[in-house]
């Protein structure tokens, strides 16, 4: 039953990124976002990751594709995205760059999987993910962090008030 | 039930290396951000699978972290994006290696 799911998500994951990343019209590719981010919600939730998995859909498939949308009904159409170098170049190069950075992170995360940690047997622990660890690691452990967090988005708020005025 | 987390850490490669690949083979400046999207998406999927496996919360947090920063980087660079094309009437990220001052 596992497996079922986890093949569902993750070939739902993967399948729809390719399609975000292909697609001409932007609009396409931010509407396969969301499908890749929910199937990664999925995937959370498969993990465990209760609490990220209900983030993951309200902040990410929320309220970022929501801000990529309003972009993408602000700006007209354009037929002009060809590919970035002339020729063969962008359509063989890049994947083939991406791959060759692909399959040693591939192969250095398969080699260690299971080498090191404290289970092996992949029976997974009682996971943690729940709000209430988080919520406990949040504001004992990473106190510091989360305001950092907290003056960050208050910075990128300000920020981009500012650049908005200074065009008018 | 599957066993271990390699499965997850294959989808998060796969998703990190189409995002990547996205970044570099695409023009369009909007479509590079969502490509970046894809690419920190499979990083956290990573950083969950291995949280879960380690039995420890810190990676999730990590997650959390990562997604607060996207949102305000994604709300910048949109922004600057909407700034770009009122500038040029595009996106296209060839006309903005002309840019100055």
């Amino acid at each position: 039953m596992g497996l079922i799911f986890f093949i569902l998500f993750s070939a739902t994951a993967v399948i729809a990124s390719l399609l975000a990343v292909t697609r001409r019209e932007p609009i396409y590719s931010v509407l396969f976002l969301v499908l890749t981010l929910c199937a990664t919600a999925g995937l959370f939730l498969m993990l465990g990751a209760y609490f990220l998995a209900v983030l993951q859909v309200l902040i990410y498939a929320g309220a970022v594709v929501v801000l990529f949308l309003f972009v993408v009904m602000l700006i007209r159409r354009e037929d002009t995205d060809k590919p970035r170098f002339p020729g063969l170049q962008a359509k063989i190069v890049a994947p083939l760059v991406a791959v060759l950075l692909g399959l040693p992170l591939l192969f250095s995360l398969w080699m260690r999987d299971g080498s090191e940690g404290r289970e092996a047997s992949g029976t997974l622990l009682p996971s943690g993910g729940e709000t209430a660890s988080i919520g406990r690691a949040l504001f004992s452990t990473h106190i510091l962090p989360f305001e950092v967090a907290s003056l960050l988005l208050l910075v990128a708020v300000l920020g981009a008030m500012a650049l908005a005025r200074e065009r008018k | 039930m599957m066993t271990g987390i390699g499965p997850y850490l294959v989808t998060g490669v796969l998703l990190f290396t189409i995002g990547l690949a996205g970044v570099l083979m695409r023009r369009n400046l909007l479509i590079m951000l969502v490509s970046i999207e894809v690419m920190l998406n499979g990083v956290n999927l990573t950083l969950v699978a291995h949280s879960r496996q380690l039995g420890d919360v810190t990676g999730q947090v990590l997650v959390l972290f990562a997604m607060l920063v996207t949102a305000a980087e994604v709300a910048v660079a949109l922004l600057v994006c909407m700034m770009l094309y009122r500038e040029r009437g595009s996106l296209d990220v060839d006309i903005f290696s002309r840019l100055k001052g």
